[in-house]
């Protein structure tokens, strides 16, 4: 009496009345992958056939994943030994059976006797995650190049183990430094069964998944299940999940996670960097337990190589406010550039000779930082004053008919290390102009006197940079923007020869009404505000906010449309959004940041900063893009 | 009290004479001569205090965007309102109708609709708030401020002060006494404004630099809190009547008492304490570290 196996044709085991059998006993093998339940059968698979001590023989399943045994005798199943393996590519599935064990499905019905077996396949496969943010300003198309890993990065595994059984693993991929390449590895993990990895990183505003098997080339992994070399994967459901299936035993599966996050550009950054680069600080982890991550452009007026920044300096920590002594920022600075700070430079030279300047009332800066870097999520300018590095001698802020002692004739020039001055030639203001010592706006006073003659310059034909309400720029010669206050024209009129003013007899002492305005011009100070303003909306996504942050008495002139005299619009309310530290880009930061004392330069170490404010009484102002 | 409870805000209360305490873990603590007692405990680190000008109910919010008027006797909760965001000044303008000035700058009203309060964010860009006897809101947006007239909703123009972009400092402060009587500018100068005409009242110097002020009901006296545990304070003849180190941290908060005799202060580090402007000297302090009251 024996068993001997027979292949014939059936339907699966839940479809037996579908099928004549003879009125046998049998036993129904199916071949299915573990824990897979809605997976295929697996069809024309070879399976190794021990029955009591007979020999090995070797059968295949059916097209549908089964194989049959069937007893050929009319008596009950005989006590014998099956054994049945399959082992493939590394999966195996094995089965001992003892026939007397078997009980009849009499659910099957009449007199068939079908005993229904399943063999699952079973092994155990190696996952490699590593979660990366996706860097914007790398362009090489190298995948890897694209990516820099971050710290705190974690990912969720979740299986079942065996099937019904929920198991999970918080992984963290990267528990310290971003400098050591550790991939985060787990090992016998079940072949066939969904391991779903969920990465939710805080600020993440989108990912790309891909997926290698052993060292083979990353595939990018989409919603539609895809499978190499037996490992099948989806992604981009919306939640930051792969799930990978793997079939194969002993295989290594990779898995490379790329998240986009938040750019924001700094116009106009402070001489070392102090806020660019402890809002990147800020803004490293991937932790949950972090402030999200975000990608800091940051650009300067006056260009300090990073060369050349300080190395002994206090400096504050960005997430407390505490003072740092002895910080070395060239080293911090050139840190952060390696993660996640990105200096912008532009080929336009400051008033030192150093190229990189990013002058925000220029449009031409503004279009090549879009061209070079795309869109961004938020632009930002701290403390927006018309102070340091600002060399010119201009009519600013005039009101047609103003003859207060000029505080709005100004000269908004606060030095730095003031060069040895040559002659003075007519034109040549960059030069003069260093010489001046101003500590705040000048007044009109030493502006028209100084000694026996005018300080500045005295020529009916030397002109000033204006910028009147519309926008409009021009040069403005003196007898255009002023007469006397009896009205009558100060030197030639139209300024045909270079008729001197201003001579030491002009006025009395006394006499504070000299000149008045003929003309209304906007400050500097709102000028460069405004600028930024109408250019900043240019560079950003829809929904990015133009940012500003700076003094309370910004107010009046920044909740207010900028319009020009036909009531065009020029730039569109912004909105006090009150107290900045309450806000996501703030950072603690040594600033003179209303400081009209005295320019940084004076405390090259940061070391006695008497009159820096708290940055507690800055205010955010934001306008959003729609 | 635990080491490192750190005080967030404070008010004055004039009587006992105390200081009136709001701590990190939610606690509202009044701080008198060698005692205290905790008024009540909030769900949230404390956002601000402010006693009713009977003296009868401090008026707590927490950062979670909690109000509470409390007894100051007993501590029994009085009234009970929230918003979605932390409210920084809130005050009852008659008994079922309340107004407070959020973090974001929004006004908001919150007024009995049946049994429930509704709330409603009237304005935006709003930055501080008084009700005036009168019953005139006087809120304040920097260096402007405005009219909010309960009876008739109506809100006036914002009236203008200086023009900001105009001033030489970038750092200055500005607010409303606690009365809604005067708004003033502490910038270039300090200029003194009667809130409901605009009419200038006072121009005198700003010769300290100050991060926080807090002016009197008469509007004689501005207590300022400046760097490194300076506090200082002029009187109406720009004499400076006050000058005096606390500690070593920047003084975030001041508030004076509405007579002018006692100011409570707050540092960086989450000090605070009470001082007798008149006799220049500390009489309460609550320091982070030990908490224990002292009398100094």
């Amino acid at each position: 009496m024996a068993l001997v196996a027979k292949q014939i044709a059936t339907g699966p085991a839940q479809t037996p009345e579908s099928v004549e059998f003879e009125c046998a006993k049998r036993v129904l093998v199916s071949l299915r992958i573990q824990d897979a339940h809605a997976a295929a059968w697996l069809g024309g698979k070879a399976l190794k056939v021990t029955v009591g001590t007979a020999t090995e023989v070797t059968h295949s399943t059916d097209d549908n994943g089964y194989f049959t045994l069937t007893y050929d005798g009319d008596g009950d199943l005989p006590a014998d030994d099956v054994t049945i393996v399959w082992d493939e590519n590394k999966r195996s599935g094995k089965k001992k059976i003892n026939t007397a064990t078997l009980q009849d499905n009499t659910a099957l019905g009449g007199r068939l006797h079908i005993y229904c077996l399943t063999i699952p396949v079973a092994g155990t496969f190696t996952l490699e995650i590593d979660v990366k943010a996706w860097r914007p300003w790398k362009t090489t198309s190298d995948f890897t190049g694209h990516y820099i890993e971050l710290k705190g990065a974690k990912a969720k595994l979740d299986w079942q183990e065996p099937p019904g059984t929920a198991k999970t693993l918080d992984a963290a991929i990267k528990a310290s430094a971003s400098t050591a390449y550790a991939t985060f590895t787990k090992a016998d993990l079940p072949c066939g069964t969904d391991i779903t990895i969920t990465n939710v990183i805080p600020g993440s505003t989108g990912y790309g998944s891909w997926v290698a098997v052993g060292d083979g080339e990353l595939a990018r992994a989409t919603s539609v299940a895809a499978t190499t070399d037996g490992v099948t994967f989806t992604s981009n459901d919306g939640a930051s999940r792969v799930v990978v299936n793997a079939a194969n035993h002993g295989t290594r599966v990779r898995v490379f996670i790329g998240h986009e996050f938040k750019k924001v550009f700094i116009a106009g950054e402070g001489t070392y960097f102090d806020y660019a680069v402890g809002l990147a600080e800020l803004h490293q982890s991937m932790d949950p337990a972090g402030k999200g991550v975000l990608w800091v452009y940051a650009s300067q007026y006056d260009v300090t190589l990073t060369g050349n920044l300080p190395t002994r300096r206090n400096a504050l920590n960005p997430a407390n406010g505490a003072t740092n002594r002895d910080v070395n920022q060239r080293t911090r600075v050139t840190g952060a550039a390696g993660i996640n700070l990105f200096i912008v430079r532009t080929a336009t030279a400051d008033d030192a000779g150093t190229v990189g300047r990013f002058d925000v009332t220029d449009t031409n800066h503004w279009a090549a930082l879009t061209r070079d870097h795309g869109t961004f999520d938020a632009t930002i300018f701290n403390n927006p004053h018309p102070g340091y590095g600002v060399h010119l001698a201009v009519l600013f802020g005039l009101a047609t008919g103003d003859r207060k002692v000029g505080r709005y004739v100004c000269v908004h020039t606060i030095r730095y290390a003031v060069p040895a001055v040559g002659a003075i030639s007519d034109g040549n203001w960059t030069a003069r102009l260093r010489l001046i010592t101003s500590k705040r706006f000048d007044l009109q006073r030493p502006f028209v006197r100084g000694g026996a003659s005018l300080n500045y310059q005295n020529r009916p034909s030397a002109t000033f940079p204006t910028w009147n309400l519309d926008g409009g720029f021009a040069n403005k010669t003196i007898n255009e923007a002023f007469q006397y206050t009896d009205g009558s024209g100060i030197g030639n009129d139209p300024p045909t020869t270079d008729a001197y003013y201003g001579g030491a007899t002009e006025f009395k002492n006394a006499w504070n009404d000299h000149y008045e305005a003929k003309i209304t011009t906007v400050g500097l100070h709102a000028h460069v505000i405004r600028c930024y303003r109408r250019h900043a909306p240019s560079v950003l996504k829809v929904g990015g906010k133009v940012l500003l942050n700076g003094s309370a008495s910004y107010e009046g002139a920044l909740v207010a449309e900028v319009k020009k005299a036909d009531d065009t619009v020029l730039a569109e309310a912004m909105v006090n959004d009150q107290t900045w530290s309450d806000h996501l880009y703030f950072a603690h930061y040594p600033t003179n940041f209303t400081s009209t004392r005295f320019h940084p330069s004076q405390f090259p170490n940061g070391y006695e900063q008497k009159y820096e404010p708290s940055l507690r009484n800055a205010v955010q102002y934001s306008w959003t893009k729609t | 009290m635990d080491q490192d409870m750190t005080v967030l805000a404070v008010a004055v209360l004039e009587r006992e004479p105390a200081l009136l305490a709001g701590f990190d873990d939610g606690r509202v603590v009044a701080v008198a001569a060698g005692t205290e007692r905790v008024i009540c405990t909030m769900n949230a680190p404390v956002e601000s205090l402010a006693v009713t000008a009977d003296q009868t109910t401090v008026i707590a919010t927490d950062t979670a965007g909690a109000v509470e008027y409390r007894a100051l006797a007993d501590g029994r909760l009085e009234l009970s309102l929230s918003w979605a965001n932390k409210i920084k000044v809130a005050a009852a303008l008659d008994a079922d109708r309340h107004a407070g000035v959020d973090s974001k700058g929004n006004f908001v009203l919150w007024s009995r609709d049946g049994g429930a309060f509704v709330s409603t964010a009237l304005r935006n860009n709003i930055s501080g708030m008084a009700v005036r006897e009168d019953g005139l809101v006087v809120l304040t947006r920097a260096l402007r401020w405005l009219l909010w007239d309960p009876f008739t909703s109506a809100f006036t123009q914002p009236f203008e002060t200086v023009d900001g972009m105009r001033l030489s400092q970038q750092n200055g402060t500005a607010g409303v006494s606690r009365n809604g009587r005067f708004f003033y500018v502490y910038w270039d100068d300090f200029l003194l404004f009667d809130a409901v005409t605009g009419a200038p009242l006072r121009e005198g110097r700003s010769a300290w630099y100050v991060h926080t002020t807090s002016l009197s009901d008469d509007g004689r006296l501005l207590l300022m809190g400046g760097k490194a545990g300076w506090l200082g304070a002029v009187d109406d003849k720009d004499e400076l009547v006050l000058d005096l180190r606390v500690g070593e941290d920047d003084v975030h908060d001041v508030v004076l008492s509405p007579d002018g005799r006692l100011g409570a202060w707050r540092d960086r580090a989450g000090r605070a304490g009470l001082i007798d402007v008149a006799a220049r000297q500390v009489i309460r302090a609550v320091h982070a570290i030990s908490t224990a009251p002292t009398d100094e």
